[in-house]
């Protein structure tokens, strides 16, 4: 169904239900939350501004969720990179026995490319679906479960695991 | 979600929970929306000066650009074979072994040619070239504390068409230290590095990084330019080429993330815009009757689930990518990539959705600091042929057989116009693609007109 812009009322609703997972994201993206804060008022600032050019080919959430990454990447490049390489060092130790299965994943993740890094983090943070990630990445839908295979590939390449994944 | 991406899920969590959300302020964004509003105008007026300035310099230097090139001979040492120096047998036997473990059986791994050795803060770096098949690839080996490889290779036809003196392949890809502090583990980047193909003329390869000039390593046809500020977020943002003669070209290029105006780019995309006939709707007949057609998919390729039928598919035999194609246990019809070392696939809505408005499916490979894309898919029968358009306006032929296509283009030449064809001529489906590994910020924006 096509719409004809984004209700404010509705761009409310869901800062209001899904504001820390934004922040969350963003976070990642941009290593400390304070930026990523920024990032996300931001993005919903610019979500408002560009409503009437929503047409609802999307969720109205995907469609917002890439003006917040927009908004996050641009902030990291003016601010200089501050990437998964050094926001390890950025982040307080979760736990004090540290695993090694985290340490590999966190690698896996740091050497990803840009787009294989955003499309996890959506679908692991966020809880995207393949659908509402294409959209907010703005790619097709069959890129975005290629995408994911090869990054659960390689990970698997880095640790053995018996489980399965699916396509 | 299987067991093994809920581990992915714990594992990012525990990085960065979810925050408690006291910075929630709705006042805010609606302030921050007027503010926007009001300095709107005044960007679109900078965005147009910056658009004329780009336009001008693209017709500036691309006619300048194509002459110089000839003053830089052409691929030949690339094209005979005869570049560098055999690879020692330590290295040819660790490429060999990890080419027997590849999902391509080519009849026999491809020598190994030594072509630029460096060593710089600590690290040891090897450039190597290969020929697989069709393809002319490069594969870098950097040591230090980890050993990190890169290998990506160009199509034949981009250095026959020889439009630049040099080929990125690679540009700022990351060399990763492993530190140990305590118990826990950090992978550092140490630099990054841009490597490519060089036309038999060029004397020197130069980059740029904010305020740094990098010079390259040139040597077997071939350039080596390793950034060592990359690790403090200063990427290679323009990369020239001079001759012996000191007659310099600005090499095209993709970053390898964020969107960045690109030298020879058209601004305008040829090739037909609509279908003249459109299909909407992906049927393969022999899918349906489950005839064997391409090869059987080697054992250990890809983790299927339950699936039903899978063959692998060859559009372009003397290339280095396949295309994987199974039916699911729901009955679905799923497609995806086959690469050297990696399989991806993925099963998207096809023809039995409504939406569907092409004869092809489409998934696209590409990103991070790899200059080539691979687009590749599953046509309708009713498609006879493929072209792809690009924006430096030069058109290919795609490979398609047994519905099934695949092609390499350099990411430089985004965007890409995806044309399909019936038997008669008629054009049936088009779709343009856009660079999915840029995200594209606010500054991608067209230009008002």
């Amino acid at each position: 169904m096509k719409n004809n812009g984004a209700r404010l009322e509705d761009l409310e609703r869901l800062y209001r239900e899904r504001y820390t997972h934004f922040v969350q994201v963003a976070r990642a993206v941009l290593g400390y939350e304070t930026a990523a804060h920024d990032a996300v008022q931001d993005g919903f600032s610019q979500a408002i501004r560009k409503r009437s050019s929503f047409r609802g080919d999307g969720p109205l959430e995907a469609w917002v969720w890439r003006m917040v990454l927009n908004s996050a990447l641009a902030n990291r490049r003016r601010n200089g990179a501050l990437d998964l390489f050094e926001f390890e060092l950025a982040l307080e130790p979760s736990s004090s026995e540290p695993r090694n299965e985290d340490e590999q994943i966190r690698a896996w993740i740091a050497t990803l490319p840009e787009r294989q890094r955003l499309t996890v983090f959506l679908r692991y943070y966020a809880d995207l679906d393949y659908r509402a990630i294409a959209t907010a990445l703005d790619v097709e839908t069959g890129t975005v479960s290629a995408t994911l295979n090869a990054a659960h590939a390689a990970l698997r390449r880095s640790i053995s695991t018996p489980e399965e994944v699916s396509p | 979600m299987t067991g093994f991406e809920e581990t992915i899920k714990s594992v990012l969590v525990r990085t960065v929970p979810l925050p408690a959300g006291v910075g929630r302020d709705w006042e805010d964004v609606l302030a921050r929306s007027a503010t926007s509003t009001k300095t709107a105008r005044t960007r679109r007026l900078v965005y147009s000066v910056a658009f004329a300035a780009v336009l001008a310099i693209v017709l500036a230097t691309t006619p300048l650009g194509a002459m110089i090139a000839r003053g830089f001979g052409d691929f030949s040492g690339w094209l005979s074979g005869s570049t560098g120096h055999p690879a020692s047998t330590g290295e040819q036997q660790t490429f060999a072994h990890e080419y027997k473990n590849s999902w391509i059986r080519f009849p026999k791994t491809p020598a190994l040619r030594s072509l630029i050795r460096v060593r710089r803060d600590g690290v040891a770096y090897e450039l190597f070239g290969f020929r697989a098949g069709d393809a002319f690839c490069l594969r870098l080996v950097a040591s230090s504390t980890s050993r990190s490889t890169y290998t990506s290779c160009a199509p034949k036809s981009d250095l026959v068409a020889r439009r630049t003196p040099v080929l990125p392949l690679t540009v700022d890809a990351p060399i990763v230290d492993r530190v140990k502090t305590g118990r826990r583990v950090f992978f550092v980047r140490r630099a990054g590095v841009t490597f490519g193909i060089t036309s038999d003329g060029v004397a020197a390869v130069r980059a740029s990084a904010q305020s740094s000039d990098l010079k390259g390593a040139v040597g077997g046809d071939s350039f080596l330019i390793i950034n060592p500020r990359a690790a403090s977020g200063a990427h290679v943002s323009s990369i020239k080429a001079s001759d012996t003669n000191g007659d310099e070209v600005v090499v095209p290029f993709t970053r390898s993330f964020f969107d960045t105006p690109v030298a020879g780019t058209s601004p305008t995309l040829p090739g037909p815009t609509k279908a003249e006939r459109p299909v909407e709707h992906v049927r393969i007949g022999w899918i349906a009757r489950r005839e064997p057609r391409g090869t059987a998919v080697p054992p250990g390729i890809f983790r299927f689930r339950k699936s039903t039928f899978r063959r692998l598919l060859a559009p372009d035999p003397g290339g280095v990518a396949r295309v994987l194609v199974y039916v699911d246990r729901n009955d679905e019809l799923c497609f995806g990539l086959v690469l050297v070392h990696e399989a991806s696939a993925g099963c998207a809505p096809l023809g039995s959705s409504p939406n569907w408005p092409y004869p092809f499916t489409l998934g696209e490979v590409s990103g991070g600091s790899g200059q080539y894309a691979s687009v590749f898919g599953l046509a309708d029968d009713v498609v006879a042929r493929m072209t792809l358009f690009l924006a430096d306006g030069e058109s290919v032929a795609v490979p398609l057989k047994d519905n099934a296509f695949v092609i390499e283009a350099a990411r430089s030449k985004y965007p890409f116009r995806l044309v399909a064809y019936d038997s008669a001529g008629i054009i049936v489906g088009v779709k343009t693609i856009q660079d999915p590994s840029i995200f594209r910020a606010t500054a991608r924006k067209s230009p008002p007109r």
